[in-house]
């Protein structure tokens, strides 16, 4: 069934900016990590295509794959990475309690997708507001804002492409802190036989 | 090719195909889709987050008035 091969996709986007962060250990270029990520995506489509036992941990696959994208891509510009083993491991800790995060996540996504759309230029939020929560056609909010289709296309354009960016890309700062201080206090507790 | 112009062409296709569309449309969009495995996986990233953009039907006013300003009113989204 072709949506089935979607499915390790989709379950890795939720979980982005752990893969952007891991990736951020072989280059600082941002340009650069979006063409890793891209290609990570692109493997877990052609994985879940294929005829293979289900993988238990998308997680900790996705990891993986974005590990040997970046080995590639770094073989390919013949550099060698140094590779500090026992953290990888470690990482594979925060599989579980997944759940209570999900939860506050969806606020917070909530809350961040509102304050993109309040970003948008002022016409191009008009047209979304009425595309997304009004569920207006593109013909129909041409006609009731007076404007072309084909700008009404531009501008949910535009907005597709900036709403993406703030409930995916997180700003590494911010979100990064969070995470590395999440994956530490787990691992104290792992270690301290949890 | 560049991030940048594969993830351009996935949201351009993305909005394309809400509008009107036809058999050719709809071939142009195979190729291309076709064309590099990234293609696929950068078009189904756009509309995961297309589609979680449904949920902001729920700030519908309940009195059926259409305010395209709605964002603008809005402080911080209440708590469900």
């Amino acid at each position: 069934m072709a949506k089935d091969e979607e499915r390790y996709l989709l379950q890795a986007l939720e979980f982005e900016n752990f893969l952007r962060a891991c990736l951020y250990r072989y280059t600082r270029n941002s340009a650069d990590v979006e063409e890793l990520l891209q290609e990570t995506y692109a493997r877990l489509l052609t994985a879940g295509a294929a005829n293979e036992p289900e993988v238990r941990s998308v997680r900790a696959f996705s990891l993986t794959v974005a590990r040997n994208v970046a080995f590639d891509w770094l073989r390919h510009k013949q550099i060698v990475p140094i590779e500090l083993v026992a953290d990888m491991e470690a990482m594979d800790v925060l599989d579980e309690r997944d759940q209570i995060d999900a939860i506050v996540n969806s606020h917070q996504e909530l809350a961040l997708l509102v304050k993109a759309v309040q970003e948008l230029p002022e016409r191009c939020r008009q047209v979304f507001t009425l595309r997304k929560v009004y569920g207006y056609s593109q013909k129909e909010i041409a006609a009731r804002m007076n404007i072309t289709e084909n700008t009404v296309e531009q501008q949910l354009t535009k907005a597709a492409r900036h709403c993406a960016q703030a409930l995916f890309d997180q700003p590494l700062g911010e979100r990064h802190g969070t995470f590395f201080d999440r994956f530490r206090k787990r691992k104290q507790a792992h270690d301290g036989g949890d | 090719m560049a991030a940048t112009d594969v993830a351009a062409a996935a949201v351009a296709w993305l909005i394309r195909l809400e509008a009107q569309t036809s058999p050719e449309i709809w071939d142009r969009f195979q190729e291309w889709l076709d064309a590099d495995p990234r293609h696929r996986a950068v078009f189904i990233r756009l509309r995961t987050a297309w589609t979680h953009c449904d949920r902001l039907k729920l700030l519908r006013p309940a009195d059926g008035r259409i305010d395209p300003d709605l964002f603008m009113v809005l402080g911080t989204p209440p708590r469900p």
